[in-house]
């Protein structure tokens, strides 16, 4: 009875989330268990203003809204720009991909992003690169789920004291079980709703610490003139205020482009553009998304600097060096159940999303883009398979999430490296290159991973100045200059004439 | 704040704007070959 009297709020609000999440799960049930195209993309039906929500609660997970939101405590105000890096690859990655993505993948029948690059290419070597990807997929996603797992069950354990392998169980219980009754329906239709929870938690994060000092003008002048000190002991001053004084543009320019660029070449972004209905809800879409992940990053880029508001000295000089716990500390010293449990589900919104995303995804690729590729399969089969491989992929997410390796970070990082040296110049060449080939695009693929490899476990550590050097970049550059000198030397393995105007629109002559 | 820092919070506001005018004087097409049925809306066509 003490544990409810203590945790009533959260939990009722944590309640009716979860019930909501399942209901939507179980209405789209039966629409999404009629066919292939139903249960990988919708059927392509679902309105721009959803999709708009998905791509945006679906790019931002529980990371940003604790470790980046914590992290300017450390970096000061200055540390929005990194979200100014990521509004500008969500606006080239709806600008430049999501109507010709949405376009292209209709007119191939294609319902995954591997099967896209099979579709496209057209090629002698499209089935090795549509395995190769679903590899890749396969692989690189077991980190992010496994992250994103671990980061909600340390949530349900600090502020519901639930133990950590429970967390963990029903975290991905809950978010398995939902995408799995009603596939990608749910999956988007569950995301909206996130998204836009997600989006008023930003706006009522960076509005606490001002309730707390009670104003936004006695909020800015304690942060501009806090006695706090910076993790190395000197006084802040006005740092947390002032341009870079707390952390170098090239660190903000580096975790800009590393996380930004994820946009333009994750499969759980990509996918998205699959799904949109109608032109205009495509351009809805392509307006709102910027704004909606706009306004929420300058939100939440700033709760850590403004915290040095609510912060004493003692707490402060804790915090400088344990950002991760600043938004914990915020919610705890302004001591509401009520504001607490929203911004808590809005926390889970976003973990569960991301999970929900990359959890169909997994599926697809696995079912859809390898197991088909080696042995038909009728579509109500490979529907039914789809459910159990997520249950399965879920199950090795949760042993992992029990004993979660070392540097789980860093990995997740670097899978997002992987994914854009990898899939990006395949992505960008098969949507606006003609004479884009398979074979440009499978070895564009393998060098810019190695690339990416190499960097960050052979070069980016052990040469002088190149620490702040992202894999991302180097990975990214090597892997579009391969393709494109790749496409050039390989003409003769372009698909025929007929292929490209269909695939580009363009009238045969 | 000084004028760099400020830069990223109405920079980002900036940015939104200056996407939603391309995008408003862009001509989104979905449709494939049905392109003169786009501006009253309709429905993708699949394939």
């Amino acid at each position: 009875m003490e544990y409810i009297a203590k945790h009533w709020v959260i939990l009722v609000i944590m309640v009716v989330y979860t019930l909501f999440c399942l209901l939507i799960g179980q209405w789209f049930k039966n629409r999404a268990a009629e066919g292939v195209d139903a249960f990988y993309v919708a059927k392509r039906e679902i309105p721009g203003w959803a999709i708009s929500l998905a791509f945006f609660s679906t790019f931002i997970s529980t990371n940003t809204y604790i470790g980046q939101a914590g992290f300017s405590f450390q970096a000061g105000l200055s540390w929005a720009w990194v979200g100014v890096f990521w509004v500008v690859f969500c606006m080239i990655s709806w600008l430049l991909l999501g109507p010709r993505m949405r376009v292209q993948t209709a007119k191939l029948s294609s319902v995954t992003i591997p099967d896209y690059f099979d579709f496209r290419y057209k090629s002698k070597v499209s089935k090795a690169i549509r395995i190769f990807s679903a590899v890749i997929i396969l692989f690189a996603t077991l980190w992010y789920m496994t992250a994103i797992a671990k980061g909600c069950a340390h949530l349900l354990k600090s502020t519901l004291d639930v133990p950590y392998a429970w967390g963990a169980f029903l975290i991905i219980f809950i978010t398995t079980l939902y995408s799995v009754m009603g596939g990608m329906y749910s999956v988007l239709w569950t995301d909206a709703v996130q998204g836009l929870i997600m989006f008023f938690v930003a706006i009522l994060m960076v509005m606490v610490p001002a309730m707390y000092v009670g104003g936004w003008d006695p909020l800015m002048y304690s942060v501009a003139h806090t006695p706090h000190l910076t993790a190395k002991g000197q006084p802040i001053g006005d740092g947390l205020m002032t341009f870079c004084t707390l952390v170098s543009f090239a660190y903000i320019t580096s975790i800009g482009l590393a996380v930004g660029m994820k946009q333009i070449a994750e499969p759980r972004c990509l996918i998205r553009f699959y799904s949109i209905d109608n032109a205009k809800s495509m351009k809805f879409a392509m307006i709102a998304t910027p704004i909606f992940l706009g306004i929420s990053l300058a939100c939440v880029f700033a709760v850590g600097a403004l915290v040095h508001g609510m912060a004493t000295d003692q707490e402060a000089s804790y915090l400088i060096k344990h950002t991760d716990e600043v938004v914990g500390f915020m919610l705890a010293k302004f001591n509401s159940p009520l504001v607490t449990g929203v911004v808590m589900a809005g926390l889970f919104a976003a973990g569960m999303s991301s999970y929900a995303a990359v959890s169909i995804i997994v599926g697809t690729a696995f079912v859809g883009d390898i197991w088909k590729v080696i042995t038909p399969l009728e579509p109500k089969k490979q529907v039914s398979y789809t459910k159990w491989l997520m249950w399965i992929y879920s199950a090795i997410v949760f042993i992992l999430t029990l004993h979660p390796p070392a540097g789980i970070v860093e990995l997740t990082a670097f899978s997002g490296a992987v994914f854009t040296a990898g899939f990006f110049p395949a992505v960008f060449g098969g949507l606006f290159l003609r004479w884009g080939t398979g074979k440009g695009a499978l070895y564009s693929m393998i060098i810019g991973i190695a690339t990416t490899v190499i960097w960050r476990f052979g070069l980016r550590f052990y040469l002088p100045g190149m620490k702040d050097i992202h894999e991302i970049i180097p990975g990214f550059i090597v892997s579009l200059i391969a393709y494109f000198i790749i496409c050039k030397l390989t003409a003769s393995d372009m698909p025929d004439k007929d292929h490209l105007d269909h695939v580009f629109h363009t009238k045969s002559s | 704040m000084d004028f760099l820092t400020g830069m990223a919070y109405w920079g980002i506001i900036a940015l939104a704007v200056i996407n939603a005018i391309i995008v408003l004087r862009m001509k989104v097409v979905i449709h494939g070959e049905e392109e003169e049925d786009d501006d009253k809306g309709g429905r993708c066509s699949v394939g």
